[in-house]
């Protein structure tokens, strides 16, 4: 799951949201890295309702605008879920991984030092 | 006094919507209104116009649904079918077109006078031949492609009849007053079993030939000819031209295959099915359309390619042409249910794209559609066949026999140009296919009414009970004396 489609799950799982929400979710959730323009995001939307992940929650036409508001699925919460438990695991093994590692002692590596290792002392 | 300006507001609303056009009309009625409130929503309050990055999104993700079919399994294929039907009809109608406004020389007095100064005397017979494109493609699938002189738009043939003994030195004679007069013959030429020569002068080319008279004819043996045949030379544009119509008939294609998908991703289910079965067989027949044309193109490209071959294309369409008419009939119809068939109602509790309710009922109206139209095209069969018998009296034996030829009953006279005549075709095609495709239905239906029947709707599982009947039937129906009749006449 790319990175918008899952930051669209995310802002749509708390509650229903217009296409404008989810922009502004979208920015604040990602601290203004990921800024969703409506020609993508309409089609991340359109995307995610041909799979069920989403789907319309009402509409309020309001003096000449239309605002539709979609919601998470019981099958987006499932994938949203599963992607969660996939991030977590990846994050958790990293973390692990870079526990385990011996920091480097000059806090530099020398171009053609790699494998190399400072001797016990 | 100047007019009335539009506020700020409404002249980037103005803007919007200018740029929203990249999108596809269905696409504008259905989001156009909430893509447009959203992008007001986020515009600035001080904002006049587009942000660059805003506009450049709008019309890459506009044509992005112009140009690309829906997700999902077929879709593409669709669209493929019709740009390559449309690229062939582009390339056809190219070189139609240039070979049409070539002149119309050699007239047939230029041959006979050129025939008679290289002869010393008026030809026996003076044959003159237009067509577009005289590839014998037969002899083309066969590997044999004729030169492509021989198959120049016009043709006028002077021929001689001589004894034997006088062909080798009216040839000599010929040839050496022909280049005499300017005419630069190829070097070599044919020599078995027929003696050609090849020369040009001023666009024009013309053909010596000399050999025995038709095989089995009644001056086999004791006479043989000599034919100077004049010919104009394939317009150098043709290629040109029937490049520029495959390139222009293929987006064309190419466009109304993904707006088609688009629609008919939006229709009911029962209106798909309409559309998938008249719609399936259309892109089937232009698919051997395409499929002819790049076998017959691929033979001919293997002996090296001419201007003229520029042609091909329209010759292949020309060729299969009931196949082709039926296809173009298919996808209009097509189109027409497209824009006019129900579509799927917008609503949130129907069932899901791609859900097994969704799945299982398209398999199963699908199913039993085609079932249907087979069982339509046996009945049809058979009940001409059988009012053909009354007509002419109860005549069994005059029947079978070939005596009343199932295409004398094509009005208008069966010709490839002829729509009813694609009508005998097209239904002549589904009695034969119901044999084999039934039992192929069959392992369809008997899984969607056992594994898949908690997905489907009672009236569905009715309707799909009544196909596999059919289905189990027809095969055997295929088997009875009466069909047995029907086919003999039909295919005899």
């Amino acid at each position: 799951m790319q990175e918008p489609t899952f930051l669209i799950l995310t802002a749509l799982a708390e509650r229903p949201l217009h296409g404008y929400g989810v922009i502004q979710q979208v920015s604040e959730l990602s601290n203004g890295r990921v800024v969703l323009r409506a020609g993508t995001l309409y089609a991340a939307l359109e995307r995610l309702t041909e799979d069920g992940l989403l789907t319309v929650d009402r509409e309020e036409a309001v003096e000449g605008r239309l605002r539709r508001y979609y919601r998470v699925t019981d099958d987006g919460r499932r994938e949203l879920r599963a992607e969660v438990d996939r991030l977590r695991r990846n994050a958790d093994l990293a973390a692990a991984r870079l526990a385990r590692t011996r920091p480097d002692p000059g806090g530099l590596a020398l171009p053609g030092s790699a494998g190399l290792t400072a001797a016990p002392a | 006094m100047s007019a009335t300006r539009p506020s700020p507001l409404a002249r980037l609303e103005i803007a919007y919507r200018r740029l929203l056009v990249a999108y596809p009309g269905w696409y504008r009625r259905e989001h156009g209104l909430e893509v447009l409130t959203t992008l007001m929503d986020a515009a600035g309050p001080r904002q006049r116009r587009p942000h660059v990055r805003d506009a450049i999104d709008l019309v890459r993700n506009g044509l992005r649904r112009r140009l690309t079919p829906p997700r999902g399994p077929g879709y593409a294929a669709v669209a493929c079918v019709c740009a390559a039907f449309a690229a062939l009809g582009g390339a056809g109608m190219g070189g139609a077109i240039a070979w049409s406004v070539a002149p119309t020389v050699p007239p047939r007095e230029a041959v006979i006078a050129l025939a008679e100064n290289a002869v010393g005397r008026a030809p026996d017979d003076v044959q003159t031949w237009r067509a577009p494109y005289n590839h014998d493609v037969n002899a083309v699938l066969q590997g044999v492609p004729p030169a492509p002189a021989d198959n120049a738009p016009e043709t006028t043939t002077a021929t001689y009849v001589l004894t034997p003994g006088e062909v080798e030195p009216t040839l000599a004679r010929v040839v050496e007053r022909l280049g005499a007069a300017g005419w630069t013959f190829e070097q070599g030429g044919m020599t078995f079993p027929v003696t050609t020569y090849r020369a040009t002068r001023e666009g024009m080319t013309i053909t010596v030939m000399a050999g025995p008279t038709v095989a089995g004819g009644p001056s086999a043996g004791t006479r043989q000819y000599l034919g100077v045949v004049g010919h104009l030379a394939t317009p150098v544009w043709t290629t040109p031209a029937a490049g520029a119509g495959l390139v222009a008939g293929g987006a064309i294609g190419w466009l109304l295959g993904v707006a088609a998908t688009h629609r008919a991703r939006r229709l009911s289910p029962r209106s798909r099915i309409a559309v998938a079965v008249v719609g399936g067989p259309s892109l089937l027949f232009s698919t051997l359309a395409v499929g002819y044309f790049l076998i017959g193109q691929v033979i001919l490209a293997s002996d090296g390619l001419s201007p003229h071959d520029a042609l091909f294309p329209g010759k292949a369409l020309a060729d299969m042409l009931p196949v082709v008419g039926l296809s173009v009939v298919g996808l209009c119809a097509s189109a027409a249910l497209l824009n006019f068939a129900p579509r799927a109602r917008a609503s949130a509790d129907g069932p899901r794209p791609g859900g097994p309710e969704q799945v299982w009922g398209y398999a199963a109206w699908l199913v039993a559609a085609t079932q249907f139209v087979c069982l339509a095209g046996w009945l049809t069969i058979t009940s001409v066949y059988l009012g053909r018998l009354y007509a002419v009296g109860g005549d069994r034996s005059g029947m079978l026999g070939g005596a009343y030829d199932p295409k004398d009953l094509v009005p208008f006279g069966n010709s490839p140009f002829n729509p009813f005549g694609w009508l005998l075709v097209a239904v002549t095609l589904v009695y034969t296919l119901g044999f084999i495709v039934s039992p192929l239905l069959l392992a369809v239906s008997v899984p969607a009414l056992t594994l898949g029947r908690r997905y489907l709707a009672r009236r569905t599982k009715v309707v799909l009970v009544i196909a596999a009947v059919s289905a189990v039937a027809l095969p055997l129906l295929m088997f009875t004396p009466l069909s047995h009749d029907a086919g003999t006449w039909l295919f005899d």
